[in-house]
C-alpha cells in the first residue's frame, strides 16, 4: 500500500465517499488536510448538506472543523459569527441547508468553524468550482459525496476515493461492497463507438435510477416485442444512479451491457482495519480490487506515512 | 401605469418566438428577469427606445477586449439582497453580497466609457457607503469584517493572533517532545493509531512527568488510538483566546449593525443601478444576437388610427427555427418577400406550398419587433399593433374539453373581443377546416367582412376554402407551390417513392416554389395541388387516379 500523497490529491475536487457513516470519511478529510498543510499547502474542505438533527447556527460541535489561516470552507451565511477563524467571505450563496444560504469562506487566522454544505447538487458542484479557483487553493476535499455524484463528476478535476471501515466481523460483507463499488466506478464510458452498431444500433439512456425494477421492466418488453431485437446497451448518468444487486450488476457489467455517460476517476480506497491485518483483509477480495487500496488507515503512523514520497 | 403584455402560449407555439427569445443569454440576474418578463410592447416610442439601446450596447461591444471585460463583470454581478425587506437584519452575507454588486457595478461602469453609461443611465452616487463596505478588504471580490470598520477591533485581533500564534507554538512542542521521546509523529493529525505496548508505555511515561500529557483508548485488540492532552498554560491559552474571541464578536456585530444602517438610505440606489444594470445587460444579450443572427431594426410606422389601415411589408425574413431545420434537413429555405396594406388577407396554394410557414413568419418577425428586438429580415416595415393573436393549430383542445372546431371557434370569440377594443394582428391557419365546406364558407365570408370594417386591425387568413373579398379592403394571395411538370415526371424511371421520410421531404421541397404571388399573377388560378402532393407523398396509384377522374368529371359538371 502506498501512502497519501500530495501529488495525488493537489489540483483536484477530491471527493470523499464511504460505505456507511462512521467508516471514516471525515477523518480522511482531515488527514489530507494535515498531508497538505505539512507542505505548506492550503485546501478548501466542503461538505454535501448538513444533518437536521444539528441544526443551529452556533452549536455544532460534531462538525466544527480547525483551519489554518488560508485555508477556505464550506458553511452557512448564519454560522459565520460563530466561526473563530476570522471568516471572510469569498463567494456565494450556493443553494441553501437546515442553516441557511451556504457561503465560500476562507479563514482570515487560524481557529474553529463550522462546516455545512449545500443540500442541492448543482449547488455543491458550483461551490468546487469555485474553491478551486480561489487564489493559494491547492485542492478541494469534499466530505461525504456519493449521494452528491451527478453534477461534481461532470468536474474534470474530480477524483473519488473511498473510505472504508472493516472488522472481523464484517469482513467479508465489506469485501464483497468494496467489490461492487469497484464494478461501479469502472462502468465504462458511453460513447458512439461503445457497442457494435451492427448488432445494436442504439443505446437505451435510463433517465434516473437503474434500479432491479426498472431493469426487469427493460427484459420483459423485450421478451414481449415481436422483433426479438438484442437487448441495447443501457447508459445512466453517472455510477450513483445504478442501485442494482451484486449479481445483475455483474451480469450487465461483463457482458459489457452497462455504461455511464459520465465516469468519475477513481483514486482507491482507503482502508481502516480493526484487529485485520492487511494481507488478511486483502485476501478476501479479487485482485483487481485489492490493487485498488490506495493506503491504509491514515492516522496509523506505521502503516501510513503523511507527507511520504509515494 | 403601461404594461407589457405576455405572450399567450398558444401564439408563442405557432410562432415560435419565445423558443427563438429564449436564446437571449443576458449574464447577469438583472438582465434575466428582464428577459423572462419580455412581452409584448404597444407604444412605439418604447420600442423605438428598445432598438435604441440595442444600437448603444452594438457600440459598448464594438471592442473585443472591452466586450469581453463588460461580459465578464456582467457575469460576476450577484443578486442583492431582498431590498425591499429593508437592511435593518443585514448580516455579513448581505453586506458581501452589496459590495461584490457594486465592484463589478463600478469596474463595468469604468469599461463601458461616458457615452455608454450616459445611454443606460449607469450612474453611480454611492461612493461613501461603496469605501466603507471596501475599508481594509485588499481582495475585490472577498469581504469581511476589518479593523478599519470597526477600530477597536485592531487591538483585539492583535491580541487573538498572538494567542493563536502561541498555541500552535505550544502544540508543535508538544509534538515534538512526544516525537522525540516516544517515537510518536502526529504530523498535524488529531490522533495516532499505535500498537498497545508502545501507547501505554508513552501513556505511563507521560503520567511520570517525563513528558507532554497522553490519552489512550483502545482501537482493536493490538492498537490504541493516542492523543495529546492540554497542559495547564494551553488551557489558559484557550480560555483567554475564547474571552478575546467573545469581545471581538461584540466588536464585529457593532461595525455589521453601523454598515447596515448605511444600507438603508443607499437601498434606492441600489433598485436604481439594478435597474440600470439589467436594461444594459438585456441589451447586450440582444445585441449578441443581432450579430449571431443577421437581426436587423425594424422600421414602425404611426399606429393606425381613424380610418387608416395598417401595413407590414417584409424583405427576405427569415423564419429562424424553420431555417435552422431546413440547414439540419440538408432542405432549401426560401426567405419571404410579402407586402400588406390592407385590413384582410387571403393566402391559398398547395398542400405543404409553405402557407402556415408564412403566417408563422409574419407572427414571428412581428413579435420579436414588439418584443423590442431586431428581426431576421433585410427590411421589415410596420407598426405597432395593441395585440397580436392566432386561430390555427389547435394542441390544447382536448386538455380544455373542446374539439378542434370548439378551439377555433373560442380563440375567434376572444380575438373579436380584442379587435373591438384597439387594433390587433390576427392570424387564421385554415380557419373552420374541421367543418362542412359549406358552412365553413359561410363562417369565413363572415369573419372577413368583420375584419375588412375593422379600423386599423389586420387580419392574415391561410385557406382552401374560396372567399369573396370587399372592394379595396382585401388582398389575395397564393403560394407559387407545386411545379406540376417537374412533379409529373419526378418519379418516372425511379424505383417509387422513397420510403426515408427525410429524403421524401427533400423531393417535396425540391418541386416547391415558397415565393408569395398577388393572386392573380398566379397560375393556376386555383386549386390545392392536394392530388399531385398526395402522390408525391406515396399515395396508391389507383387511389389518387381515381380521385382525378372524379375530380375532372366535378369540374366539368360545374363548368357545365
Amino acid at each position: 500500500m502506498m501512502p497519501l500523497d500530495t501529488k495525488l490529491v493537489c489540483s483536484h475536487v477530491n471527493l470523499i465517499t464511504g460505505f456507511s457513516s462512521g467508516c471514516g470519511k471525515t477523518s480522511l478529510a482531515k488527514a489530507m488536510m494535515a498531508l497538505l498543510r505539512m507542505e505548506g499547502k492550503r485546501a478548501a474542505l466542503l461538505t454535501a448538506g448538513y444533518e437536521a438533527g444539528r441544526a443551529t447556527a452556533g452549536s455544532a460541535a460534531a462538525n466544527r472543523i480547525e483551519l489554518l489561516s488560508g485555508e477556505a470552507f464550506s458553511t452557512s451565511a448564519a454560522s459565520l459569527p460563530f466561526a473563530d477563524c476570522r471568516p471572510q467571505i469569498e463567494a456565494g450563496p450556493f443553494g441553501s441547508s437546515a442553516l441557511g444560504p451556504i457561503v465560500l469562506a476562507r479563514a482570515g487566522r487560524s481557529g474553529n468553524a463550522i462546516l455545512v454544505g449545500p443540500g442541492q447538487n448543482e449547488a455543491l458542484a458550483d461551490a468546487s468550482r469555485e474553491a478551486l479557483g480561489l487564489p493559494g487553493i491547492d485542492a478541494v476535499i469534499i466530505d461525504g459525496t456519493l449521494s452528491r455524484l451527478t453534477q461534481l463528476s461532470h468536474l474534470p478535476e474530480a477524483l473519488l476515493f473511498c473510505a472504508v471501515m472493516a472488522d472481523r466481523a464484517n469482513q467479508h460483507g465489506i469485501a464483497r461492497r468494496m467489490e461492487h463499488f469497484f464494478r461501479l466506478v469502472n462502468l465504462p464510458q458511453w460513447n458512439e463507438g461503445s457497442s457494435d452498431r451492427q448488432i445494436s444500433p442504439a443505446c437505451r439512456r435510463i433517465e434516473g435510477p437503474l434500479t432491479s425494477a426498472v431493469l426487469h421492466e427493460i427484459y420483459a418488453e423485450r421478451s414481449s416485442s415481436r422483433h426479438k431485437t438484442p437487448l441495447p446497451p443501457l447508459v445512466v448518468e453517472d455510477m450513483a444512479h445504478v442501485f442494482l444487486s451484486g449479481q445483475e450488476l455483474e451480469d450487465l457489467a461483463s457482458s459489457h451491457m452497462l455504461f455511464v455517460a459520465h465516469p468519475v476517476r477513481f483514486a482507491g480506497f482507503v482502508l481502516t482495519l480493526r484487529d485485520l491485518s492487511p494481507e488478511d483483509f486483502a485476501a478476501s477480495l479479487p485482485s483487481s480490487v485489492a490493487d485498488h487500496i490506495l493506503c491504509g488507515n491514515p492516522y496509523e503512523q506505521d502503516a501510513c506515512t503523511l507527507g511520504g514520497a509515494a | 401605469m403601461r404594461a407589457i403584455l405576455p405572450i399567450p402560449s398558444h401564439l408563442s407555439a405557432f410562432s415560435r418566438a419565445g423558443e427563438f427569445l429564449a436564446r437571449l443569454e443576458p449574464r447577469s440576474p438583472y438582465g434575466k428577469d428582464r428577459r423572462n418578463g419580455l412581452g409584448l410592447e404597444t407604444d412605439r416610442m418604447v420600442l423605438e427606445a428598445c432598438y435604441d439601446d440595442i444600437e448603444a450596447a452594438g457600440r459598448a461591444l464594438s471592442d473585443t477586449v472591452r466586450a469581453d471585460r463588460l461580459l465578464w463583470h456582467l457575469g460576476k454581478i450577484p443578486r442583492l439582497p431582498d431590498l425591499e425587506s429593508g437592511a435593518e437584519g443585514w448580516g455579513l452575507l448581505e453586506l458581501f453580497l452589496v459590495k461584490k454588486f457594486l465592484v463589478h457595478y463600478i469596474g463595468l461602469r469604468s469599461v463601458a466609457g461616458e457615452e455608454t453609461c450616459t445611454h443606460f443611465d449607469l450612474q453611480f452616487r454611492s461612493q461613501d457607503f461603496y469605501q466603507a463596505l471596501c475599508a481594509g478588504n485588499a481582495d475585490a471580490e472577498s469581504f469581511s469584517i476589518t479593523a478599519q470598520h470597526e477600530p477597536a477591533l485592531a487591538e483585539v485581533r492583535t491580541r487573538l493572533e498572538a494567542l493563536v500564534h502561541r498555541i500552535s507554538q505550544r502544540r508543535r512542542e508538544q509534538e515534538a517532545a512526544v516525537r522525540a521521546l516516544w517515537g510518536l509523529d502526529f504530523a498535524g493529525r488529531d490522533f495516532l493509531i499505535v500498537p498497545a505496548d508502545k501507547a501505554l508505555a508513552a501513556v505511563e511515561s507521560a503520567a511520570r512527568g517525563e513528558g507532554p500529557l497522553l490519552a489512550a483508548e483502545p482501537y482493536d485488540g493490538r492498537m490504541m488510538s493516542v492523543r495529546l492532552l492540554p497542559d495547564t498554560s494551553m488551557l489558559e491559552l484557550e480560555e483567554e483566546r475564547r474571552r478575546e474571541r467573545d469581545a471581538e464578536r461584540l466588536l464585529e456585530e457593532k461595525a455589521i449593525a453601523r454598515l447596515a444602517a448605511m444600507a438603508i438610505s443607499e437601498l434606492p440606489n441600489l433598485a436604481y443601478y439594478s435597474a440600470a444594470l439589467g436594461r444594459f445587460d438585456l441589451a447586450i444579450a440582444k445585441w449578441r444576437m443581432v450579430r449571431d443572427y443577421r437581426l436587423v431594426r425594424p422600421v414602425l410606422a404611426l399606429p393606425p388610427s381613424g380610418t387608416g389601415s395598417a401595413s407590414i411589408r417584409i424583405c427576405a425574413g427569415r423564419f429562424i427555427p424553420l431555417e435552422e431545420e431546413c440547414r439540419e434537413r440538408n432542405t432549401r429555405y426560401e426567405p419571404l418577400d410579402f407586402e400588406l396594406d390592407a385590413p384582410v388577407a387571403i393566402l391559398t396554394g398547395s398542400n405543404m406550398g409553405g402557407k402556415t410557414c408564412v403566417l408563422q413568419t409574419v407572427a414571428f418577425l412581428q413579435i420579436l419587433a414588439q418584443c423590442g428586438m431586431y428581426v431576421p429580415a433585410d427590411e421589415f416595415a410596420t407598426c405597432v399593433f395593441s395585440w397580436i393573436d392566432v386561430a390555427g393549430e389547435a394542441p390544447l383542445a382536448r386538455k380544455r374539453g373542446l374539439s378542434a372546431y370548439g378551439f377555433e371557434i373560442r380563440r375567434l370569440v376572444e380575438i373579436l373581443r380584442a379587435a373591438a377594443k384597439g387594433p390587433g394582428l390576427a392570424i387564421f391557419d385554415e380557419f373552420a377546416h374541421t367543418t362542412s365546406a359549406e358552412e365553413a364558407r359561410a363562417l369565413m365570408q363572415a369573419v372577413v367582412e368583420r375584419f375588412a370594417d375593422a379600423e386599423g386591425s389586420m387580419a392574415l387568413f391561410a385557406t382552401h376554402i374560396a372567399c369573396t373579398l370587399p372592394t379595396e379592403k382585401g388582398q389575395m394571395f397564393r403560394m407559387a407551390g407545386l411545379d406540376r411538370e417537374r412533379a409529373a415526371t419526378f418519379f418516372a424511371g425511379s424505383s417509387g417513392v422513397p420510403e426515408d421520410l427525410k429524403e421524401l421531404l427533400g423531393h417535396i421541397n425540391a418541386l416547391m416554389c415558397y415565393r408569395v404571388l398577388p393572386a392573380s399573377a398566379a397560375t393556376p388560378a386555383e386549386g390545392s395541388d392536394a392530388l399531385a402532393v398526395a402522390r408525391l407523398l406515396g399515395l396508391d396509384e389507383d387511389i389518387a387516379a381515381r380521385a382525378e377522374q372524379l375530380l375532372a368529371q366535378s369540374r366539368a359538371g360545374t363548368a357545365s
